[in-house]
């Protein structure tokens, strides 16, 4: 088309016109060439950054591709390793559950024997000798409560039986169970109204008895007032379980849900596994769970429960 | 017999410009002639000149008649709304020489940012308000450190604007040249009185990145040695691969390289432009119109479609609105978006022109400072620099 101007022009130089029109019509060629350069310009350019372009993006697809491929073998390795670890979990899980039930049969032996010789032989042998007795059998029933928490944190997880509870008949039975701690130490325990859930109804009942359980046994100077509340959060509930009691450090935020941690007084009862017990139910239910406390003021308890 | 002191000054009482082209230094002889008359006795002169011709003799011209200059070698030419090739271009002002100063200091290659402090500690000097247009001869020259030169002096607010003067993409000398001096390694300063001559102006670019992000793993000064731990030179060629297809000279990557700098992501979430200029067949790397740094990380980017003249001519429309009037215009525009925009850049350097209608000149240059939008000043590629100046 550009190669046509030159010859436009020798056309327009041969015709035999005024020689005004012959300006005009050649002003004319004249823009119509710089014009067909601009096109020209245009569609050659269009075509060179096609070209770019497609290997630009090839090579950034190419790079997807190959990252997408790392990313399929990492997955493929981490499943491998997840079902490793439910394996192990698992195995671990049935090796406590075994471990602590078959610990049982023996550990009733040692307690019962020590206690018989306690009955019979208190007074005919020396003093020191009494006090050790009286050690074995506490050793013995301690040993006791820690295989009893054991036997219930493995079984926490085994059962998976989710049924719809009324969780305000959770509570009432809960607070049954804890009817002499409550008494005792003369607690109130005030509870809202709690919604209707499909939950593993026994795991969530220890999961509240810990928790009440807890506040009563930390208690403060004051009487114990235990405040169970809750409130819908997106597709979660959040729980709270406040007390007025000793509070605890919350720099034990990780630590005290570990089993057989205990922070707070040692010198009150307790085997460290009631929180850990706790944390497990929580995840069973898909949610999390944390506190906030100040010390001397009380603590609550805060979790998740996923529907 | 008494005596009066009368005004010897040959100015004009407020600021005069005239633009002019010329195809030749003997047509620029004509020209200066013909337009320098009793109503019209410039004192500085912008001229941006093809490097075909001699520069020296240009300036010799306006040395003999008593015009301070501010000249820098180019890759083509714009005069008011046309753009020209292997030509002079010419801008004349007929101002008061107490409102401008010009220093040429050479390159200090070890530590080019003292170049750009010195430069800036004259034009402080020389001012209490000074506005700048700066220079640059030379194609090795890390132009970022000589901008954070001149601000550590004048810091952050000073209007500088300016261009890497160019050769026709031969790549080999660039030149500032002054009235009786000239560098092919060195910073020219064109210092204004900001009180007396007021300048503003403003840098566009509008080119989009592309592609994934590459890593700069070897480079020093202008010089990038590996992407990706691969030379760069095989990079660029991998990807604009027309290049080996076509008849071109790899060493220069041919002038459309300019059309696809690498888009360097600044820490602080800004970018720069920096254009491919030149490649070492030798050891694969390639010389960029700009520094960059080791550990960079960019992605190429890709000349805008044609509508980017229209949405560059629209924003300095608003520069129009703040700043309506103007004596002069410069502009300093990048060779690489001649190359990408062809013959239609005349379409960009005409909706410029019609804003003002008042004397421009502007050449296609290696690299340009000034400020984007809503930026400090910076050193930049691929961009449209602006600079009006008007008398208060």
């Amino acid at each position: 088309m550009k190669a046509d101007i030159p010859e436009l022009r020798r056309q327009i130089a041969a015709l035999s016109i005024d020689e005004e029109v012959r300006a005009a019509l050649l002003k004319e060629v004249k823009g119509c060439e710089k014009e067909l350069v601009r096109r020209e310009f245009k569609i050659n350019r269009t075509l060179t950054d096609k070209g770019i372009v497609v290997n630009l993006l090839k090579a950034s697809v190419e790079e997807l591709e190959a990252r997408k491929a790392e990313l399929s073998v990492q997955n493929q390795q981490i499943e491998e390793n997840l079902r490793h670890l439910e394996m192990s979990y698992h195995e671990l899980e049935q090796f406590s559950y075994i471990a602590s039930h078959d610990l049982k049969s023996p550990l009733r032996n040692i307690a019962s024997y020590a206690q018989l010789l306690s009955r019979r032989y208190k007074g005919q042998l020396d003093a020191e000798a009494d006090e050790f007795i009286g050690f074995i059998v506490k050793g013995a029933k301690h040993m006791d409560e820690i295989i009893r928490d054991l036997l219930e944190y493995s079984k926490s997880a085994k059962e998976n039986d989710f049924i719809k509870t009324d969780l305000n008949n959770t509570l009432e039975v809960v607070k049954f169970n804890l009817q002499q701690e409550i008494l005792e130490n003369n607690a109130r325990v005030e509870v809202a109204n709690l919604p209707q859930l499909s939950i593993n109804k026994s795991a969530v009942s220890q999961l509240f008895q810990n928790l009440i359980g807890n506040a009563i046994k930390f208690k403060g100077e004051r009487a114990p007032v235990i405040l169970v509340s809750c409130e819908l959060q997106e597709n979660q509930w959040l729980f709270k379980v406040a007390d007025n009691g000793v509070g605890m450090d919350e720099s034990f935020q990780e630590k005290a849900f570990l089993p057989f941690q205990r922070i707070n007084n040692l010198e009150r009862p307790g085997t460290g596994m009631g929180l850990a017990i706790c944390k497990k139910v929580v995840k069973m239910h898909k949610g999390d769970i944390w506190y906030e406390s100040k010390i001397g003021q009380g603590t609550t308890f805060n979790f998740t429960i996923t529907e | 017999m008494f005596f009066s002191f009368e005004d010897d000054s040959n100015y004009s009482p407020t600021m005069q410009t005239k633009s002019f082209p010329a195809d030749s230094v003997a047509a620029l002889e004509t020209q200066l002639n013909t337009l320098i008359n009793d109503n019209f006795k410039p004192s500085l002169a912008m001229v941006f000149a093809s490097i075909d011709h001699d520069l020296t003799s240009i300036a010799k011209i306006f040395d003999d008649k008593n015009i301070d200059l501010f000249g820098l070698s180019s890759a083509g030419e714009i005069i008011d709304k046309e753009v020209v090739e292997s030509g002079i271009v010419g801008l004349l002002f007929d101002v008061n020489p107490d409102f401008y100063q010009i220093k040429i200091v050479e390159n200090n290659f070890d530590n080019l940012f003292e170049t750009g402090k010195e430069s800036g500690i004259f034009s402080k000097k020389a001012f209490q308000n000074p506005a700048l247009m700066i220079g640059s001869g030379g194609l090795t020259v890390d132009v970022e450190q000589i901008v954070y030169g001149f601000k550590s002096v004048l810091g952050e607010n000073v209007p500088m604007f300016g261009g890497l003067a160019g050769d026709d993409w031969k790549l080999e000398n660039t030149y500032a040249f002054s009235r009786n001096q000239m560098t092919n390694n060195g910073i020219m300063t064109l210092t204004f009185d900001n009180d007396k001559i007021e300048m503003q102006g403003l840098a566009i670019c509008g080119w989009e990145a592309i592609g994934k992000t590459n890593i700069v793993t070897k480079a020093k000064g202008n010089v990038v040695y590996t992407i990706n731990d691969e030379p760069a030179l095989d990079v660029f060629l991998r990807y604009f691969e027309y290049l080996e297809n076509s008849d071109v000279d790899a060493e220069k990557l041919d002038n459309a390289s300019a059309q696809y700098p690498l888009q360097v992501m600044r820490k602080d979430g800004t970018s720069v432009l920096r254009s491919p200029m030149k490649s070492n067949l030798e050891d694969r790397s390639i010389m960029l119109a700009g520094n960059i740094t080791q550990g960079d990380e960019f992605r190429f980017s890709i000349a805008p479609g044609f509508q980017v003249i229209d949405q560059t001519v629209a924003e300095f429309g608003s520069l129009k609105k703040d700043f309506p009037e103007a004596d002069a215009l410069i502009l300093f525009s990048c060779k690489g978006r001649h190359a990408a925009l062809g013959p239609l850049i005349e379409d960009e350097v005409e909706g410029i022109y019609d804003y003002w209608s008042k004397p421009m000149i502007g050449f296609f240059c290696y690299g340009e400072i000034g400020n984007v939008k809503g930026g400090t000043c910076d050193f930049h590629n691929e961009t449209c620099s602006l600079v009006l100046l008007k008398e208060k």
